[in-house]
Formats: C-alpha cells, structure tokens, sequence
C-alpha cells in the first residue's frame, strides 16, 4: 500500500524564486523522509518537522510537531543555464524499510538578455512631421524563457542625458504628487503599515532614476510586504485602490487614452521583454554627442541580472528627441522545449 | 538511506518562523478564549454536544459553531442565557430538526447577545453559530506560507498557459484544540498573468499608424493640417485591417473587466476562482496601468488541521484570448482570405 496521500513539486520554477513542496502521509503511519536536493539550491525552510541536514543535499526527517505532513520551502539560485532540469528526489521508510522513492523534475528557467549589436554611430533622420527613424539600432535578444524587464539608464560621465518626455511625463509627475499626498493621509489612519507607506513614496524617486541593483531588493521586500497586505486586509486595499484612481482621474487631463495604449505598445515590443521607460527621450541635436550607460536588467519575481554597457555616439538631421524604444530593436527566440 | 550521524535535529524553521509562531500562537489563542467564554454561559442553560471553530479569511471573521441541547433542570432551565462577551457581527440558532433558523429566540444586547429559552425544546439539538470580526490582518501569513508563482515558461504556440499553485500551513499543530480544530476557509491567493504579449503581437501595424494619427489630432492643430490628418485616418481606414478606431479600443479595454476576462480562466484542484482585477506592474512609472501588462486572479482554498496544504492550477486560456483579439481587430477573416 503507497504510504504517501500527496506529495506537490511545482514542474516549473523561474530561478531564485522560491520552490514550495508539501508531502501528506495518513497520521496513523510513522513514516520517515529523505529529500535529496540539487546544488543549486540556497537553503530552505521545513514546517511541522524537526530535520536532519546532511551536507550531501539531503534532508532526513522522522519527528513531526503533527504526524502525517511536511512542507519545505526551498529558496533556490540563478544559475548559468539559462534553462535547465534538475531532479529533486523523496525516499520514504517505514519501519526502516523502503516503501516508495519519488523522483521529481523541476524545469528551471530565467530570462538571458543578449544584446548582439550596439552600433557605435547612430544617425537620427527626420521623415515626417516630428518623426524621427534611427539609422541603426541595438539589438537586444532575449533567449531565455523568462520576462525580463529593461531600463536604459545613463551613467554619470554622459554626455548625453536621458529626459522625462512632456506630456505622460507631466502626467506622471502630478499623478505621484497627488498619489503620495493621500497616502502620507492614509499613515494617519493606518498607523501600522505607516513604515510600509513610507516605502511607496519613496518608490517614484527609486522608478524615476530606473532600476538598479541596490533598488531592486528594497522593491521585491515592499512588493511583497505590500501584496500580502492588500490580500489580507480588505478595508486598506480598497482605501488604497481608491486613491490611485483618485489621483488617476484627477491628472487624466494630461494623457488620452489612445496616447496611454501606444506607450503600452511601445513597452511591450517583444514577446518576453518589456521595456521600462520607452517614451523617455533623448534630446539629440546635429552634432555628434555620446550616450553612455546600460541596460538594468530584472525578472518578474524583480531578481536582478548583471547590467549590460551601453556606448554610442548619435547626432540628427535636426535638433529632436528621439524616445528610446525607436533606439532599441528587442527580440525574443522562440521557445523550444 | 544513511544519514551522518554527527548532523543533529535541527528545529529547521528559521529564526523568523519561530517568531511567528509565537504571534500565531498568541492570535489563536485569543480566538479560543471566546469560545471558551461562550462554552461557560452556554453551560447555564445547554448540554454541549460539538464544537467547531472557522476563521473565514476573506471576510476576517471568526466563527464558532456549536451543537447543544436545552439542558431539563428540577427547577426548570433559565428564561434567558446571556454571553456579554463581546458583540458578534452575525449570531443564529438553528433547530437541527428541521433545520430552522428560530430568530426570536436570539435578542442583542450592549454586551453581547441573549438566548431566550422558553420556546426551545429541551432534549432537541440545535446548532448556534456565532461570528466575530478579528483584526490581526497578518495572521494569515504568518500561520500559511502562500508561494506565489510569478512566471512560467512561454510560447506564443501554446494554446494554455498553466500557473501551480500552493498553500501550506506553517504550523499545523495551532490549529489542534482540546476539544475541536480550528479550519481555515476562503484563504485567498492571488497570481498574475501576463497579458502583454497577447496584445502587442496582434496589433497591426496599421492600427497603431491609426492611432497615431487620431493622438496628433487629439493634440491642437491648425486647420490645414487637421484637414491632412483627417484625410490620412480615412486612408488607414479604407486599408485591410481597417475599423472604427475607438470601437476596437473600447472592446479590447473591455476585455480586462473581470466579467470578460473571467471567460480565459480555468481554477483547478484544491483552489476555486474568486475574482481577478487588472495587475499590479509595481516596476512601471504607474501602479494603476489603464492597459494592464498582466491581470491579477485571485482564487481561494481551505486549510484545516486534516489538510494542511492545498494545490491547485490555474489555467489562462492564451489562445482563446488572442482569437478575441483577432476578431476585435477582423484580423480572422483576413488569416482566411490569405488563405
């Protein structure tokens, strides 16, 4: 007779997420469990057992707070395989004897940016009314099967500075001024979520300089703090919900509808990439003047990637500001499994 | 297997789980106090024959179910039995006979409530459920470890996309009383999906070049110009994947109402769907996107002392959701004539 009710691996696993695996065995039994993990786990963290941890990857449990579950938490790492299969593998012993050995494949997988071509002139020429098309652009491929989300920031030594375009960007300034106002309100009320709240006015100056490394783990603490919160406490969510679209009709005056769904367009160029500030500019005049910086790279569970320079020179017909997107060519490879 | 024997047990919870299960503790045993309060006033005048306790987390209640019969004194049993323990947001008594619900028997009081006795059979069984609101909001998360799955593997080929959910107890043992368990019922979860690419890929070329042109319009013109433009749009329009502009644009924002796009959604195993709202894209410039890059479905399962975890699956119909698009933007029957 199987000794096990249920045991869950998830199949997939986007890297450096963390894994959830539970095991349920009838409480009558007394069943022991082994769990050998692969390497490129980090740690884990068990419930309603108390282990032993081999330093070979094994976990070995027999004593429960509860007879009849176990349930771990790995957290696991990025790895250099973009996409990769690794076997997670569960002995169960009942009265020292092998009952059942499970193996389980996880499919791990992340986003892997690649950018292929950074032309090192680029010329910006005029055809139509304030339209301008690029003479070259960098092509960026993504050839992992996960999102991955872009932003070109500049570096200091630039010369060439990247801008807040007019219009959205008026929308947006006023939109995170009214926004962070009624929330500075809602500390008042909520007084104990006001650290929390602190962290989301502060979130628009962290978007605004684009995200980089030290930024990105502030973010995911204060995504996740804030989306359990909004789950858990109904009368906050709807206080909070309630203020976005306060401060989002109020502004609506700066921004169509239509303007709204072509940036929408413009930052989801690409099947697995999604482009953080595409209709932030840069001002380009006929002389040639140098762009430097790089390309942040994060996932959508927001773990960071190793930054990609980015240097070229640009100059145009006539003085303009050309958006980024029309700077980048983005493109995602086909998944294969 | 063998196990170096030099490794010791190790209570492999963390710091931070260990912490939280003193707040777990705590919060539970707050809960039992008020049913333990109730048993005491229910003595007065009732047998206790079963007891049960719920935590209704979706709507942060505590609810309390017991089976009792009228207990038959020498003297005769009390006119009223009060419980001033607090005000319940919702109490009723029910005849198991029957199952009727017998609302003049219970009176509210500043305290609390009171039982009138008088109509009741003594002998008879009857169920009272009481519920109270409870305010810790982080309870939840800090008894049950919710993985949320943030993204999965993609190919525009695929015709689904599956997100594996799973809810598991922190700490199991809590939830064992004396006498009863404590269940949790409605525990929400919460996935996105991403929708972006399912748009993006299917807009024509044309259609933005429209959209273009009815934003530069949008804009003030002189009137010579606005004459061009207007000329231009009618063009776009007479062109192959033509259409009113702003209707498209108004069925496809219409796609993200919950209502519609409930239609793309499949909930599987231990998890029911509950509602979705547009997602929270919280590395954007703005937290409320009018064209969301995912959708947020928000589904919910049980967890009980007898079923410590939960999965589930939770199904996005992608292809079905691209052909919407395409008959938004007419681009089936083009695909046919092509063909």
């Amino acid at each position: 007779m199987k000794a096990i009710k249920s045991l869950f691996v998830p199949s997939t696993c986007l890297q450096g997420s963390k894994l959830p695996v539970h095991i349920i065995w009838p409480k009558e039994r007394k069943i022991s469990v082994s769990i050998k993990y692969p390497d490129s786990f980090d740690n884990f963290e068990i419930f309603n057992g108390l282990c032993i941890n081999s330093d070979k990857n094994i976990i070995f449990c027999d004593k429960y707070e509860e007879n009849g579950y176990l349930g771990l938490v790995f957290k696991t790492k990025q790895n250099s395989n973009p996409k990769l299969n690794l076997e997670i593998e569960f002995t169960f012993e009942e009265a020292g004897k092998e009952t059942e050995k499970i193996k389980k494949n996880v499919h791990f997988f992340r986003p892997d940016i690649k950018v292929t071509r950074i032309p090192s002139i680029i010329k910006a020429e005029k055809n139509g009314k304030e339209k301008f098309s690029v003479s070259e652009k960098i092509q960026v491929i993504n050839c992992g099967e996960g999102t991955a989300i872009l932003s070109l920031i500049e570096n200091d030594d630039t010369e060439l500075k990247i801008h807040e375009p007019n219009g959205i960007g008026e929308f947006v300034i006023n939109f995170w001024s009214d926004f962070t106002t009624s929330l500075s309100r809602l500390k008042e009320k909520y007084t104990e979520y006001s650290e929390l709240i602190d962290k989301i006015i502060k979130l628009k100056e962290t978007l605004s300089k684009g995200i980089g490394e030290s930024e990105v783990k502030n973010l995911k603490d204060m995504v996740n703090e804030l989306e359990k919160i909004l789950i858990s406490d109904t009368t906050f969510s709807e206080d909070y919900e309630s203020i976005i679209q306060t401060a989002y009709f109020k502004n609506l005056k700066f921004i169509t509808e239509l303007e709204s769904f072509l940036i929408y367009l413009k930052s989801t160029d690409s099947e697995r990439i999604l482009l953080k500030n595409p209709i932030h500019v840069l001002k380009i005049q006929p002389e040639k003047k140098k762009f430097k910086g790089h390309i942040n790279i994060i996932d959508l569970n927001y773990n960071s990637y190793p930054k990609i320079p980015i240097e070229f020179e640009i100059s145009a017909t006539e003085e303009c500001e050309l958006p980024l997107h029309k700077l980048l060519d983005l493109q995602s490879d086909k998944v294969t499994e | 297997m063998t196990i170096d024997p030099s490794f010791g047990y190790d209570i492999a919870t963390g710091v931070g789980a260990v912490a939280g299960k003193e707040i777990v503790v705590q919060t539970i045993r707050s809960m039992v106090k008020y049913i333990e309060n109730l048993e005491k006033n229910i003595e007065n005048g009732f047998k206790i024959d079963g007891k049960q306790m719920t935590i209704l987390c979706s709507e942060g209640l505590q609810k309390y179910s017991l089976s009792i019969t009228p207990k038959k004194g020498i003297f005769g049993s009390p006119k009223y039995v009060e419980f001033p323990n607090g005000i319940p947001s919702r109490v009723e008594l029910t005849q198991v006979r029957g199952l009727c619900p017998l609302q003049n028997s219970i009176e509210r009081t500043p305290e609390g409530f009171k039982v009138d006795t008088t109509e009741l059979d003594p002998g008879e069984l009857y169920i009272l459920d009481v519920e109270y609101h409870y305010e810790d909001h982080r309870l939840m998360d800090s008894l049950v470890e919710r993985v949320i799955p943030r993204d999965v593997p993609r190919n525009l080929d695929d015709s689904i996309r599956e997100y594996e959910m799973s809810a598991q107890l922190k700490h199991l043992d809590v939830l064992k009383q004396k006498y009863f368990n404590v269940n949790l019922r409605d525990l929400e979860f919460s996935v996105d999906v991403s929708v972006y690419q399912d748009i993006n890929t299917k807009v024509p070329g044309i259609f933005r070049q429209q959209l273009e042109t009815l934003v530069e319009l949008s804009k003030k013109k002189g009137r010579a110009e606005g004459f061009k433009l207007w000329r231009r749009l009618y063009q776009l329009q007479q062109a192959e994947y033509g259409g009113d502009t702003l209707d498209i644009l108004d069925s496809m924002h219409n796609l993200f109402t919950p209502r519609k796009f409930r239609r793309y959604i499949d909930i599987q195993k231990d998890f029911r769907y509950l509602n979705c709202t547009r997602g929270s894209d919280y590395y954007d410039d703005l937290p409320f996107p009018t064209w969301p890059k995912s959708m947020k479905i928000i589904s919910k399962t049980d967890l009980s002392y007898d079923k410590p975890a939960a999965e589930g699956i939770l199904i996005y119909k992608q292809a079905d959701f691209v052909s919407e698009i395409e008959k938004m933007l007419n681009l089936e029957n083009n695909n046919d004539q092509k063909q």
